[in-house]
């Protein structure tokens, strides 16, 4: 089989189509506003017309000859009676018929200002700006002029009346006398009113003829009852076509003016609607149900219209969609594929003489056995389903050349997506692994990209078809490759909850790991050998945590930071530190500190981002898959749980909780007192009502901070919510203070609950009562549990919150939207500018110095200058290092290069 | 703030023409309105060379059309 | 993006428009900010004398008579009594008969003037007149810029830096005092009529940058930069959205993708317009390989 170049659609013109020209593409003249004859058979000359394109199956097109899904249908037309006006013109023809000379059709403007806005039009279209303002001043400068230049015709100002009456002295403009006039408008004075002649005359605003769109695209169905239901354009076409016949007629017959012009008038409504049946000041023609029909505006129109819903988002094959679940076990890069989607979605093997021999057990198998295959094309180009009986035949038949389209299998490129799409790692390439089952399964560690959870989650899978799209998913959109952020340059993918918990566990206490259970930790991990253990007991060795992590960390590592949970306090001890919070990474050893959020956890990851950048993106996909089997392994070594009595707090400290918060409702009942007193001290900038309130929110927050320390100290460092928030795994001292201490303060919009009742929030309290918990404030935590007032206060806050949420998504959404439209076609070419579809310039070199946002160590230039100290005195490599820096300074050279 | 603004010559525009192979109606453009072009009496059709403090290179330097 | 609206980081006495809505209404390039704010820089010889810069900060702020005094009507007498404050009169460096003269100027009636009290009655003896007259003089500018609703000064490393609730930089950059190479304001599209748009290209990026890194997201700048360059590469400040960027695309195909499909779709065919299919959507909705990557290399099989 040759193949064929493809065919590329190079530009589209836009423009009016004439009389002539609809005649011209028409297969029909429609005389008819019957359908169907008495035998269910298309009438001709009527709307379903054969020539029209076909919808039955069954029947052949009397145009093209072709079947029904074959056909692409074909357009006819209806000659009206009368010259009607296009709804979308209106307005225009309302200017030109004020810029127009009601005698001679030209345009009311001396010569030399013709030419002058002429070439304002032309500079404007040269440097791609849009030329509305020229227009404008045209019509209205033009719109000025008593009397004709040219015939000395005095001027009549038009009135319009909204929609299609133009009235001239209270005299009315029949659409017939405007398309006449505008018939005379030379073509160079269209050309200066910003309309182009050649495809755009304007008389071909007020049209003669009516295209009569193809069957195809207004099929009609059939209903159970055995009823024909036509689609609303066709009943729209109805209402023209008995309209236009009705005014033939009568205009035929000699009717009395008066009829006439109520018939061209009715004419005009249906046309009108035709084409929007949503302007304004016409009543929308209606279904007999009474809904509105959906004409030609409305199928274009809108999310849901042909543009966005059809055009800019197609339905596509080889996908799958079905709910996540997580699986640890699997490498981040890979997603787990259920066997029955893997037998659905094929993969298509051009045969060869190397692969022949697989080709052919692939088809062996047949459509029911895993690696198997469901058609085969042979080389003529005919596509043959592979079936249990046939499939011995074909494996026989099969010679290069054929084509097979075999099951997804371990190994094949496939693209995961979750929805909403916001950021590229919304989709990204992986390897597919077969499993059972009937979810996709994926490790936790990309769960932060996709901002997906597993509460129900449904995702995307898209299987690219031909070898320059799996090359592309491969090299641009692999996981391995997004694991930095573009956003920052920091690591978006990463461990997350049990992982960093199970991490932390294993690396902040220092616990004797013997053999066995060392072996068991690792087991899932790469590592072949253990490292020298730390000590030996009873003649047996052993290693700590640390030394089991760092068994997973690369040869050479030197780093050094603060843990999460570290205090940041005043002077910091290191590796002295109390609660093991300063992070020594020597030569791949973990030698201080504990692993927590800020090491491992997406986001922040210190070491993913170093390894990353200093071993590459395979070696970082590798410690991310070891890190993660380690953390799950450890938390499920040592076993963690949280439980409703892990909140509870000692008697003591109850008590304590209780003194802050009445001391802290005593100093607001001072403030209060001061306040009506008049001795409070007014806060620069703000009225005496504000500083109170901002003094007592102040003074309340203090009391829930300090209410959150007692029970944050009183649970201790063992408490499974507190090593979460600690070490950034899951939850905050916030959650666990309004569960063990105090919930706090309910706001709305950031000032203590006022409404309600008259000068109170709730009858239980006095008429202007702006003490603490008059005014939401809940002493209460959640495990002791609100009073009837808090819980009622707590409803207020967290509906703000909910409503808040709802407003920001569509808010944002929008704010997206439009960024991702306005952005979208900038591209950056190889001479380092970025241009739009135009050419124009944009930025001279990409953000100024050319550097990719994501390859900087978070957004500094400080990645080159480590490249240069690593390696300045490498002489092994130093040819492909000087390559390298070469590449990374080229945009500045370049820019050398210009200004020298 | 404002940065340093001048008329380009027309032998570093030919050049500067020639390096990114355009035409000076690819250039980004600058309003003659605009109240630094005002202040260096720049024509419309000039081609003006603008010296940016950079946030990532230090100093960048661009160029831009003056139109009406 | 999870953006909470808070107050000012910097000065707490001034309210400022921050988070989602602040982003919007820059991208939205708004004539006018909900908050406008301008940031005065001060030259050496005022900018570390406590002195001489709160008097620039009392010659901007826009003093009305209401602000130095009480104003009570005495309906009996039919008078209108004005008591000055010595104290905030003092403040604002004013003397009685100034404002005596300037009241006389706005309201076009004799003003008597008794220590620090001023007197004065409407032309027309009656109630309305005297409740008319008395709104009119609370309003009567003394002194200052009207938009400057008022002025807050503060001490950051080593100079004194005034805020102001309110913005007309091209009313305050000439004031004896003020530093005009960093003086600024928070509304671009003054900043781009006042100073050029290179500077308000500039001032978008920063204005953005601000917003964000006070809700705690890091963010590179380059991609803000290019957000401020699309904005600003046609010379004015154009909106990102319906009535700037994506309003004026060149293909037609990808602005009817974007918002009024219909009305882009007839104004093309009236200006006879030619859709290249160079850019993404456009190649999309036609169904063939978009122009970018693997689709931007051209290659041709023999036959
Ligand atoms: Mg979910
Ligand atoms: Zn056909
Ligand atoms: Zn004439
Ligand atoms: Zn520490």
């Amino acid at each position: 089989m040759i193949h064929s170049v493809p065919k590329r659609i190079g530009q589209i013109k836009f423009g009016f189509i004439s009389p002539k020209e609809f005649r011209k593409m028409s297969v029909t003249r429609v005389i008819t506003a019957d359908t169907y004859d008495d035998d269910g058979f298309p009438i001709d000359m009527g709307l379903m017309d054969t020539r029209l394109g076909v919808i039955d199956p069954g029947l052949r097109c009397k145009t093209c000859g072709q079947r029904a899904g074959e056909c692409p249908g074909h357009f006819g037309h209806i000659e009206l009676v009368a010259p009607v006006i296009h709804i979308g013109f209106a307005k225009l023809i309302r200017k030109l018929l004020r810029a127009i000379c009601r005698s001679c059709g030209q345009l009311l403007l001396t010569p030399n200002e013709k030419t002058k806005y002429l070439e304002e039009i032309r500079a404007k279209v040269e440097i791609g700006h849009s030329i509305d303002d020229v227009v404008n001043t045209v019509f209205k400068e033009s719109r000025k002029a008593k009397k004709c230049p040219y015939c000395g015709e005095e001027q009549i100002d038009i009135k319009f009346e909204k929609p299609t009456t133009y009235l001239e002295d209270k005299h009315k403009l029949m659409p017939a006398d405007i398309r006449d006039l505008f018939e005379k408008i030379p073509d160079d004075d269209v050309e200066v009113m910003g309309m182009d002649p050649a495809s755009a005359r304007p008389e071909w605003m007020l049209l003669t003829v009516l295209p009569v769109p193809p069957v195809t695209m207004r099929p009609s169905i059939t209903l159970e009852s055995g009823q024909r239901s036509e689609d609303d354009i066709t009943h729209k076409l109805v209402d023209i076509i008995r309209i236009n016949q009705r005014f033939q007629e009568n205009r035929e017959a000699g009717a009395p003016q008066l009829i006439i012009e109520d018939l061209w008038e009715l004419l005009q409504y249906h046309v009108t609607t035709f084409i929007d049946n949503a302007v304004s000041g016409v009543p929308p023609a209606r279904h007999r149900s009474g809904r509105p029909l959906k004409t030609l505006s409305q199928r274009l129109k809108g999310k849901e219209g042909r543009f966005r819903g059809s055009l800019s988002g197609k339905r596509v094959n080889f996908s799958a969609r079905t709910v996540i679940s997580p699986d640890p076990n699997l490498s981040i890069s890979e997603v787990g594929v259920p066997e029955a989607t893997a037998k659905e979605l094929t993969i298509t093997m051009n045969v060869t003489q190397h692969n022949i021999n697989d080709a052919k057990e692939y088809v062996a198998r047949g459509p029911e056995r895993h690696p198997g295959a469901n058609y085969v094309i042979r080389g003529d180009g005919r596509r043959v389903k592979v079936t249990d009986k046939n499939s011995l035949e074909l494996v026989e038949a099969i010679e290069t050349g054929w084509k097979v389209e075999r099951h997804l299998k371990d190994g094949d490129i496939v693209l995961f997506n979750r929805q909403p799409s916001l950021h590229r790692m919304s989709i990204m390439a992986h390897e597919v692994k077969v499993l059972p089952n009937k979810t996709f399964r994926l490790n936790p560690a990309v769960c932060p990209p996709y901002n997906a959870d597993f509460d129900g989650d449904e995702m995307n899978l898209h299987v690219p078809q031909t070898e320059e799209a799996r090359a592309e998913a491969k090299i641009l959109m692999h996981v391995e490759h997004n694991i930095l952020s573009p956003r920052f340059g920091g690591p978006i993918i990463g461990g997350i909850h049990d992982h960093i918990s199970g991490l932390y566990l294993l690396t902040n206490r220092d616990k004797k790991i013997y053999k066995p259970e060392a072996l068991e930790l690792l087991k899932k991990s790469s590592i072949k050998e253990l490292m020298e253990p730390a000590g030996y007991e009873n003649g047996k060795p052993y290693w700590n945590g640390k030394q089991i992590f760092s068994m997973i960390l690369p040869d050479g590592l030197h780093l050094t930071f603060q843990a999460e949970m570290c205090e940041h306090c005043e002077e910091c001890t290191k590796g002295e530190c109390e609660r093991d919070a300063y992070v020594v990474i020597e030569d791949g050893i973990l030698k201080h500190g504990s692993i927590d959020e800020k090491a491992i956890g997406a986001f922040k990851s210190k070491i993913l981002d170093k390894i990353y950048k200093e071993y590459g993106e395979e070696n970082a996909r590798m410690f991310v898959d070891d890190a993660t089997r380690l953390g799950i392994r450890a938390i499920m070594r040592m076993g963690f749980s949280f439980g409703i009595d892990d909140e509870d707090v000692t008697a003591e400290a109850d008590v304590q909780i209780g003194e802050v918060l009445s001391e802290a409702e005593e100093r607001v009942t001072k403030l209060i007192m001061a306040y009506s007193a008049g001795e409070l001290e007014q806060l620069p900038g703000r009225s005496l009502d504000e500083t109170l309130e901002m003094k007592i929110m102040q003074e309340l927050g203090r009391a829930r901070d300090s209410a959150g320390d007692i029970a944050g100290r009183n649970l201790g460092l063992s408490n499974s919510a507190v090593i979460m928030a600690q070490s950034g795994a899951r939850g905050s001292m916030l959650n666990l203070t309004q569960m063990a201490g105090c919930v706090g303060q309910q706001a709305v919009r950031g000032e203590r609950i006022q409404r309600g009742y008259v000068g109170r929030t709730l009858p239980h309290y006095e008429t202007g009562d702006l003490g603490a918990d008059a005014r939401g404030f809940v002493k209460s935590s959640y495990k002791t549990g609100l009073s009837a007032t808090e819980y009622f206060f707590h409803a207020i806050g967290g509906r703000e919150g909910l409503v808040d949420t709802a407003v920001r998504t569509s808010q944002s959404g929008y704010l997206q939207r439009r960024m991702v439209n306005a952005l979208q076609d900038l591209e950056v070419q190889y001479d380092g500018t970025v241009r739009d579809t135009r050419g124009m310039i944009v930025q001279f070199i990409y953000g100024e110095d050319g550097l990719d946002p994501m390859k900087g160590d978070f957004g500094t230039r400080e990645s080159i200058r480590r490249i240069i100290n690593l390696h300045s005195n490498d002489t092994v490599n130093h040819a492909s290092h000087r390559a390298k820096l070469l590449a990374l300074s080229r945009p500045n050279q370049s820019e050398n290069q210009v200004h020298r | 703030m404002v940065p340093y603004h001048e008329i380009l010559d027309e032998e570093e525009l030919k050049f500067v023409l020639e390096h990114y192979n355009i035409g000076k109606e690819h250039l980004p453009k600058i309003k003659v309105k605009d109240p630094v072009i005002k202040e260096i009496k720049a024509q419309v059709g000039d081609v003006i060379k603008i010296t940016r403090k950079s946030a990532t290179a230090d100093e960048a330097i661009i160029y831009r059309l003056v139109i009406g | 993006m999870t953006m909470r609206t808070f107050h000012y980081a910097g000065v707490a006495e001034i309210n400022v428009t921050l988070g989602l809505p602040r982003i919007i209404e820059l991208v939205d390039a708004r004539k006018n900010p909900s908050t406008p704010m301008m940031t005065i820089y001060l030259k050496e010889e005022y900018s570390n004398d406590r002195e001489k810069s709160s008097d620039v900060a009392w010659a901007i702020e826009s003093t009305h008579l209401h602000h130095i005094g009480d104003i009570t009507t005495n309906v009996s007498e039919m008078k209108i009594i004005v008591n000055i404050e010595p104290k905030a009169l003092e403040m604002r460096k004013m003397t009685p008969g100034e404002v005596a003269m300037a009241l006389e100027v706005a309201i076009g009636l004799p003003v008597e003037l008794v220590d620090h009290t001023l007197t004065t009655a409407p032309e027309e003896v009656s109630y309305r007149g005297l409740l008319q007259l008395a709104k009119k003089i609370r309003n009567v500018k003394l002194k200052g810029i009207d938009e400057i609703k008022r002025v807050v000064i503060r001490r950051e490393s080593d100079e004194y830096i005034l805020y102001t609730e309110g913005s007309a930089l091209s009313k305050i950059l000439p004031i004896p005092g003020v530093d005009p190479t960093r003086t600024r304001t928070n509304n671009i599209i003054e900043m781009a009529d006042v100073l050029g748009i290179e500077t308000a290209r500039q001032s978008i990026i920063d204005e953005i940058m601000a917003t964000l890194r006070e809700q705690g997201l890091d963010v590179d700048i380059r991609h803000i930069m290019l957000v401020a360059d699309i904005m600003t590469c046609d010379g004015e400040v154009k909106q990102i959205g319906r009535h700037g960027i994506s309003g004026e695309k060149a293909s037609v195909l990808a602005r009817a993708a974007f918002e009024v499909t219909v009305n882009h779709l007839l104004d093309s065919g009236v200006r006879g317009e030619i859709d290249e299919l160079d850019g993404v959507t456009e190649n999309v909705i036609v169904g063939q390989p978009v122009k970018l990557g693997t689709g931007n290399v051209k290659l041709v099989a023999r036959k």
